[in-house]
């Protein structure tokens, strides 16, 4: 992964995608425009930071297979999202297809899912976003049943805050943050199930438990790297009370976000990894870990 | 009847908390710390029987703080216990380096925590409070 990852958009000037570039830049990418396909493919066979092609159908509609074809020679598992005219026929069952075909003209919730969805692989691969889910439900589920609430996603590098968040750096052979946020009631019930005794929580306590919740995920992410030989350094949280508000950080990719529910609370979560090489994760040793809740005596 | 004095060093006050109100259900003499080196000043002025310790923590870390407990007689045999989120092998093991008698993996239920305390401290008696008035009826535990 790198900062320089590049979404190649390919339309005319006036055409159908020319209002959703900045929908694409809010989601923490760089957004490189090409007006025909030719121009894509120079491009494409020039730069290795293509992460995601976006067409429009209007220069799909007369080249596009044979786009599809040298693209998949150069980059074959370069993913590619196709606008799709109402008017235009089906494809053929032997014709090459993208990997995403959305109807034009775009909706931007349309879109955004259809890159979300396409580049969670390339930025946050199968592994390490199962590791992620896994241990957030490992961690919250000593305090009740929780699931994930709908599917994980990618955000942009604006988050937007509850009444209470916490933000842990990392740093090692990876390097990133892990931030929890919850809303003042949902932290308020929380923390009624991790001390069921105890007296009306304070709001520093309140704040206490989503950077103690944060921690402990954190925890068990970096056990799964560890798995692997990549050791991981994490700092201590850093709390912020500002519902409302958006925090912005500097990078030029996307999160990795969940959201977590039981019966009566919601966690979000969202995993931001600037520097990783999947290199790294080859070989795996599972007694490099400790279990959750494992006593190790000397 | 003096009971056992326990030392929860640990940033997070709710973690602190959950430790505290099962300790003291059992009848065991809390004190809390916020990090390593409140942790150390508080274990020199009363004897603690046990203490329990993060390792992220600011000011000073966990370890480096069994470090410096470990140099003080008082302390040379008293059940350390790591109480942590890391669970790699490598800090662990620098954990047992420092002087810890025990890493835990957070999260783990405290009534089960008390057991391991029960365990630890079996064959000892409370100490009375004061610095270097500690009364071992063995060296089972050792510390290390």
């Amino acid at each position: 992964m790198s900062h320089a990852d590049q979404i190649l958009v390919v339309d005319r000037a006036d055409g159908a995608f020319q209002g959703v570039l900045d929908e694409l830049d809010l989601l923490g990418l760089r957004v490189i425009w090409v007006p025909t396909l030719r121009a894509a493919l120079d491009f494409i066979q020039a730069s290795s930071r293509v992460a995601l092609v976006i067409a429009s159908s209007a220069v799909t509609a007369d080249g596009g297979q044979e786009f599809l074809a040298q693209v998949k020679d150069v980059r074959p598992s370069l993913p590619m999202i196709w606008g799709r005219s109402s008017q235009l026929a089906p494809s053929k069952p032997r014709e090459l297809a993208p990997d995403s075909l959305i109807l034009e003209p775009l909706e931007s919730d349309a879109l955004r899912s259809a890159v979300s969805s396409l580049l969670a692989e390339h930025f946050y691969p199968k592994l390490i976003a199962e590791a992620v889910q896994a241990s957030a439900l490992e961690v919250l589920g000593t305090l009740g049943e929780f699931r994930l609430d709908g599917s994980a996603f990618l955000v942009a590098n604006r988050s937007a805050l509850a009444d209470f968040s916490a933000i842990i750096a990392f740093s090692g052979g990876i390097t990133g943050h892990l931030r929890t946020s919850m809303t003042s009631e949902h932290v308020t019930l929380l923390y009624r199930r991790f001390l069921p005794n105890a007296r009306p929580a304070s709001i520093d306590h309140l704040e206490d438990l989503v950077g103690e919740l944060c921690n402990r995920i954190l925890g068990r992410i970096n056990a799964f790297f560890a798995q692997y030989s990549v050791a991981v350094q994490q700092t201590t949280p850093i709390f912020i009370r500002a519902a409302g508000s958006t925090m912005r950080y500097p990078g030029r990719h996307p999160s990795f976000a969940l959201q977590l529910t039981n019966r009566e609370t919601r966690v979000s979560l969202e995993y931001y990894l600037a520097d990783f090489d999947r290199s790294m994760m080859r070989e795996r040793s599972a007694s490099a870990a400790l279990n959750m809740g494992e006593i190790l005596y000397f | 009847m003096t009971s056992w004095s326990i030392l929860i060093v640990d940033d997070s006050a709710t973690a602190r908390s959950q430790l505290r109100v099962v300790f003291e259900a059992k009848g065991a003499n809390v004190i809390e710390a916020a990090n390593g080196q409140e942790g150390l000043w508080r274990a020199r002025a009363q004897r603690m029987d046990l203490i329990f310790s993060d390792v992220h923590m600011p000011v000073m870390d966990g370890l480096q703080m069994i470090q410096e407990l470990r140099k003080l007689p008082e302390y040379r045999a008293t059940p350390i216990f790591v109480l942590t989120s890391d669970a790699t092998v490598t800090r662990a093991a620098e954990g047992k380096k420092a002087g810890a008698s025990t890493w835990i993996t957070k999260p783990i239920a405290p009534e089960l925590l008390w057991k391991v305390v029960e365990k630890a401290l079996f064959y000892r008696r409370p100490t009375s409070g004061a610095p270097g008035s500690t009364e071992l009826s063995s060296t089972h535990n050792s510390g290390k």
